[in-house]
């Protein structure tokens, strides 16, 4: 039983099979994370240590009666709403360069879905050179859809936003659900298509 | 000495990759560098040295998801 019926037999065994990592499970991880259910990955390993706050429900894949709980605790209850038969390894932890190899360890592909600068830096020098990482660089604010692009740097990354539009709170830049969400579908497309080698 | 820079032959006195980026302006700290096919890891510090036709990509990260 799978909630997408529209796979082919190897796709449905490809993405059952597969590992995928999410480090973040804030606007671009709990979004990932539902498309790549709803695509027919069956087994993930998500990491994040915050909790749900009432600021997260303008563009993050919760609500509003799970605000307080921590998030791959939410995330989890959302996802197997979707789809029953999951294999989730949730970790609610803050994830760093001491940690991040083990916590993927046992990932085919992962999706960085941090919000900082330092953190998305931290995970693309650790894992970029082993495991195949797609990152998120340039989501917030309205408008400019066509700018959200996808490219691949060097083997093992693949980059998607618009690479320059940052949250920036002085000039009233702030991620909303319409841009992240899109950035989000990217992400989960484009692991989506490492997986099934399908052209990005 | 030439490198290609964001696919541009570029001319350049910088004797390491990490001059040669502050001499272009860009925000070392904020990039990930591709250079010549694979993504640098570590700290400003430790990039290599230049040489005649290296190639070297940036993309820039910033805030937000």
């Amino acid at each position: 039983m799978s909630c997408n019926p529209y796979l082919s037999a190897v796709e449905r065994e490809v993405l059952g099979r597969a590992v995928v990592g999410i480090a973040g499970a804030g606007g671009l991880g709990s979004n990932c994370a539902m498309h790549l259910v709803r695509s027919g990955v069956r087994r993930l390993v998500i990491a994040d240590f915050d909790t749900v706050v009432p600021g997260n429900l303008n563009r993050q894949f919760f609500f509003a009666d799970q605000v307080g709980m921590p998030k791959v605790e939410a995330l989890r209850a959302n996802l197997l709403r979707i789809e029953p038969a999951l294999e989730l390894d949730m970790r609610q932890v803050r994830i760093t360069a001491e940690n991040v190899d083990e916590l993927f360890a046992a990932c085919a592909v992962v999706a960085e879905a941090f919000d900082t600068v330092e953190a998305k830096a931290m995970i693309v020098g650790a894992l970029a050179s082993k495991t195949p990482l797609v990152a998120v660089s340039g989501v917030a604010g309205w408008g400019n859809s066509n700018a959200l692009e996808v490219r691949r740097a060097g083997r093992n990354l693949v980059l998607v936003g618009d690479g320059k539009t940052g949250v920036d709170p002085a000039n009233g830049v702030f991620p909303h659900s319409p841009r992240v969400g899109i950035a989000a579908a990217m992400l989960a497309n484009t692991v989506v298509s490492l997986l099934l080698g399908a052209p990005l | 000495m030439k490198v290609i820079y964001q696919g541009v032959v570029t001319e350049t006195g910088a004797a390491d990759l990490a001059g040669f980026l502050r001499g272009q302006g860009a925000p070392v700290a904020e990039l990930v560098i591709e250079f010549n096919g694979e993504i640098l890891a570590g700290s400003v510090d430790a990039l290599p040295e230049l040489h005649e036709n290296d190639r070297i990509e940036v993309f820039r990260i910033v805030t937000g998801g």
